[in-house]
């Protein structure tokens, strides 16, 4: 059974292989034919070209090219002026936003740094008001104390002072007006005291 | 302390210190010499009419407390040997006063000095107007200030309690009893 299919399918084959080289054949032969036309009607066709488009009309297709190609060149100078005028705009208005962008960004920038050295002066003006409040309590209480202690002095010297000039005056009023008469029994009474000393000094005396 | 010596010469109190004596001796020498020329001249032991040249009161003092008789050329002998004793060993002190003592004062202060401390005594007196009453006095090793300075002194702080208006602390009583203070031998003699 399968012998048979193979064979057939051989067959199949071999017949489609004979119907496409045929119809090849078949089908080239006129394609040839159709090219020899063509070239003939080509070379009549540039035998009329060169009769239709002479000289004068070529230069008259020059110069409506030209003026055309002028033309276009104008319109399309205006267009890429609008477009630069255009462009210009909006180049500038970009500029601008960009410029304004960047100027107000570093605007912010600057204003951070500012308010950032500031804060800093801020704060370190305060740290400086504050040690120098110290350091004038500091110095407030050293001053009163010395203060203090040099009013302690003068007052002392002065008793001490006064003292003395008490003293003088006294001595003086009363050197002047007691008379040795009357110091007598005190003389005497202060001798009494001290008569063992003065007698031992005065017998064993050196 | 007594001093219980009735063979010794006796010092009369208007003889304070060397100044006295050292006139004394001179007197003495004097009158010994006149004494001496007399005899020479007149080959008698007393001047005219029998009487001595004027005498000092002092001297006189001397004599009479001593019961010597100048006349005789013993008694001036053994005063002058007295005097020249007392002279170079007497002990002596020196004292100071406010003011200058009267005599009768110094006669008072001597006769306790000479009663109390010792008969011969010797006193050196000096003036020292700031110390205001008292005295003070110096012997030769001490030195003792029992004027009214240095009672002044010692109460500094009572007075400036009563300067104050406050009450006196309680310090000990300031007596005329000082330290002594060790002077110079020569210091004291002169």
């Amino acid at each position: 059974m399968t012998m048979w299919w193979l064979a057939l399918i051989v067959g199949a084959l071999g017949a489609t292989t004979a119907a496409f080289i045929w119809l090849a054949t078949k089908v080239g032969a006129p394609r040839q034919n159709a090219k020899n036309k063509a070239e003939d009607l080509g070379q009549a066709a540039e035998d009329d070209v060169e009769h239709i488009f002479n000289d004068t009309f070529r230069e008259e297709l020059r110069n409506r090219g030209r003026l055309h190609f002028e033309k276009i060149i104008s319109e399309n100078a205006m267009f890429l002026q609008q477009d630069l005028r255009l462009t210009t705009s909006q180049l500038n208005d970009y500029m601008k936003a960009e410029i304004t962008k960047n100027l107000k960004e570093e605007f912010a920038k600057y204003e951070q740094s500012i308010n950032d050295a500031k804060q800093l002066a801020i704060e370190s003006i305060q740290k400086t008001n504050t040690a120098i409040e110290e350091q004038r309590e500091q110095l407030g209480q050293q001053v009163q104390a010395q203060i203090s202690a040099e009013k302690k002095q003068l007052v002392e010297r002065f008793e001490q002072n006064m003292t003395d000039i008490v003293n003088h005056y006294v001595l003086s009023a009363i050197g002047n007006q007691i008379d040795l008469n009357d110091q007598l029994e005190y003389i005497l009474a202060d001798l009494e005291a001290n008569r063992e000393a003065i007698v031992e000094d005065i017998l064993h005396g050196a | 302390m007594e001093h219980d010596a009735p063979a010794a010469p006796v010092l009369p109190v208007s003889i304070i210190g060397l100044v006295e004596v050292g006139r004394l001796m001179r007197e003495l020498e004097g009158l010994e010499n006149a004494m001496q020329a007399t005899e020479i001249r007149t080959g008698q032991n007393l001047p005219r009419a029998g009487r001595l040249p004027q005498l000092s009161m002092q001297l006189q003092q001397l004599a009479e407390a001593n019961s010597i008789t100048l006349s005789e050329e013993r008694d001036r002998h053994s005063l002058l040997l007295f005097l020249k004793e007392i002279k170079t060993h007497a002990p002596r002190v020196h004292m100071s006063f406010s003011a200058d003592p009267s005599p009768d004062f110094m006669a008072k202060l001597m006769s306790w000095l000479r009663q109390h401390i010792h008969p011969h005594v010797l006193v050196a007196v000096g003036l020292q107007p700031g110390i205001g009453a008292g005295c003070m006095l110096r012997t030769r090793n001490r030195f003792f200030d029992m004027s009214l300075s240095r009672s002044f002194s010692g109460k500094r702080e009572a007075f400036m309690a009563r300067l104050r208006g406050t009450d006196a602390p309680k310090t000990p009583a300031v007596t005329a009893t000082a330290e002594p203070i060790a002077v110079p031998p020569q210091e004291v003699a002169a």
